[in-house]
């Protein structure tokens, strides 16, 4: 068994003379809870597109749950989408539709009724699984296409903004679904909401034009084991901070200072003898964190691609 | 939970009678459907309404002729118009065909209506009803939902299935409300041969359909666009049947006999007369062609869906 879920390799894609895949690589490890970030047009749902066999890539790639490209025959049942904007037939009831789906993923008619009715506990859509689709809000609908992609037991999740529209309680509730998740099957998830990315997945990748511009474990990509970033009060020179920081050599940006531990370094012991030399010197401390936030990680990322 | 999955070929058909069945469910609650359904109900009792109050005045101007009291009833001199010579000849400069005029003299003729109506209307209708139905799903995206699930061979045959049962829905209707006018309407009405000959028709005028329906799902793979598979189902239509009669002209049959009358048989049209002919091979012939005729305009269109994004 591949250790991989899923495996791009220089997928291109173009619509006319828009390229939206551009050598599109990655890799998402199997059992990954993977957030997949960029933005508008950076390739996140013809990705999604390409993987599901919706989208026919023009170049590349593609490797499914290590059986090669999106197969039905090999793959239904076994990977779930949430694609983006896509409605649902609408004259149907929201218990009708996932019946339906779970069929066509293999279940008996019994299994799929009951399996339709678990998902709509899950999005807590229970109380209007006898209602149709035109009658549902755009929230509820939303859930009711979340709830299709957790439908059966698949072995892979793609899920294209599964928080778009929703109201922050149930922005909350989405984040422990995709938590719960997590060691039962691999969920590669695109969200302009960085901190929902940063609060549930375990690894990210940056896309940007079609491309992957860095992926990796969340830790990693965020530098959570190299970085301590204390948020000062104030901004302050680094003369002023030379004095109090015994030899070490951190960098300072306004009122962000941010310590880069050398190998083997625990950040505890560092922690433990800057903060009190800091505020000994007068100045505030606002937070101390390990690593950056992904949104910084993010932005830093897009500035050193735009100096390029 | 239990996901059986059975060998790819069984799996397919399964598929595609989970989409038909999916989809059948979905056009009866849509408004749309529901008008559709009227309308061919509506078509054949309208017709036969017509037919009857058409049939009144004529036996009125024949009780006239024969010197015999009028009826208030229509039908209670329908064997003397069915047996008058004039319909015979108006029947058979319609078929070209004198056995089969005969024949045709002896249906009833609230059926032999329906099947009129049902062979002229039912094309229009499923083009008009079917034509979106793949396109539409892809244009809103509802596709995405299942091509995950199901390979696009199985959900298109099972959209296919699924306006087949439909217009067989719409057909059956028709019939019954054929029958009910009759009933109601017409003295001299029998009732067990009138729903004999209705079954026939049903039938024969749902192969009719599916030829069209292959059409109208094929244009239906073509674009995602809704307003331009309708336009291209109703050009496609009166293709087919615009080159089946220019093909019939006298010009072009003496021209090239044996190619004008074999390319006329990849068109309904020319097949619809062997469904009135009272030998029942003749009309299984015809059913075989005009579902093959189907099943090939609909993988024509398939070809295209296939290789594309969806």
């Amino acid at each position: 068994m591949s250790r991989f879920a899923l495996r791009l390799k220089g997928v291109e894609k173009r619509y006319g003379k828009t390229r939206a895949l551009d050598g599109l690589t990655l890799d998402v490890p199997r059992g990954a809870l993977m957030g997949l970030v960029g933005p508008n047009g950076a390739g996140k749902t013809t990705t999604f597109g390409v993987v599901s066999g919706a989208v026919r890539p023009d170049a590349g790639h593609v490797d499914v749950l290590g059986e090669g490209p999106f197969d039905p025959a090999r793959h239904a049942g076994r990977m779930t989408v949430l694609p983006q904007d896509c409605a649902l037939n609408p004259s149907s009831s929201a218990r009708q539709i996932l019946a339906f789906q779970a069929r066509l993923q293999g279940l008996t008619a019994k299994a799929a009724a009951r399996e339709a009715d678990r998902v709509l506990e899950l999005v807590r859509l229970s109380d209007r699984a006898g209602s149709r689709v035109s009658q549902l809000s755009h929230g509820m609908k939303r859930r009711l296409a979340v709830a299709q992609a957790l439908l059966g037991d698949p072995e892979l999740v793609l899920l294209d903004e599964p928080t778009g529209g929703l109201d922050p309680h149930l922005v909350v509730a989405m984040r422990e679904i995709l938590g719960a998740q997590r060691g039962q099957r691999t969920v590669v998830v695109s969200s302009h909401i960085l901190a929902d990315l940063e609060a549930t997945c375990d690894h990210v990748a940056f896309m940007e034009d079609g491309r992957c511009q860095k992926s990796g474990p969340v830790e990693e990509v965020t530098r959570r084991g190299a970085l301590v970033r204390i948020q000062l009060a104030e901004p302050m020179r680094l003369e002023q901070l030379a004095a109090i920081l015994d030899g070490r050599d951190p960098e300072l940006e306004g009122d962000v200072l941010r310590y880069h531990l050398s190998p083997g370094e625990d950040p505890a012991e560092v922690q433990r003898a800057l903060l009190p030399a800091l505020i000994e010197a007068g100045a505030g401390v606002l937070e101390v964190r390990l690593g950056e936030s992904l949104e910084a990680a993010y932005m830093s990322s897009r500035s050193r691609r735009d100096d390029r | 939970m239990s996901a059986t999955r059975s060998p790819a070929a069984l799996r397919g058909l399964r598929d595609a009678w989970v989409v038909a069945r999916f989809d059948l469910g979905e056009s009866l609650r849509s408004r749309k459907v529901l008008i559709f359904l009227a309308l061919y109900a509506a078509g054949a009792v309208a017709a036969a309404v017509i037919f009857t109050e058409v049939l009144q005045d004529i036996e009125e101007a024949l009780a006239e002729q024969l010197l015999v009291a009028r009826t208030s009833q229509p039908g209670s001199l329908t064997q003397a118009v069915m047996e008058a010579p004039e319909l015979r000849l108006v029947l058979v400069r319609l078929v070209r065909d004198e056995e089969l005029a005969d024949a045709l003299l002896r249906v009833p003729p609230i059926a032999l209506l329906y099947h009129w109506v049902a062979l002229t209307f039912a094309p229009v209708f499923v083009v008009f009803t079917s034509s979106d139905a793949i396109s539409g799903e892809v244009s809103t995206g509802s596709v995405r939902y299942a091509l995950f699930r199901t390979d696009r061979t199985s959900w298109a045959a099972g959209k296919l299935l699924g306006q087949t049962l439909l217009s067989g829905v719409g057909l059956a209707l028709g019939a019954v409300g054929a029958w009910i006018v009759g009933y109601l309407q017409l003295a001299s009405f029998a009732p067990l041969e009138t729903a004999a000959w209705l079954a026939r028709y049903v039938v024969t005028a749902f192969f009719f359909a599916f030829a069209h329906l292959g059409l109208a799902l094929g244009v239906s793979q073509l674009t995602r666009s809704v307003p331009w598979s309708r336009a291209l189902g109703l050009f496609a239509l009166a293709f087919v049947f615009g080159a089946h009669g220019w093909l019939g002209r006298d010009a072009v049959q003496e021209e090239a006999p044996v190619l004008a009358a074999s390319l006329q048989q990849v068109f309904p049209a020319a097949h619809r007369l062997d469904l009135w002919r009272p030998s029942l091979w003749d009309g299984v012939v015809a059913m075989t062609v005009l579902a093959a005729l189907g099943f090939v305009y609909f993988a024509i269109g398939h070809l295209r869906f296939a290789r594309r994004d969806a």
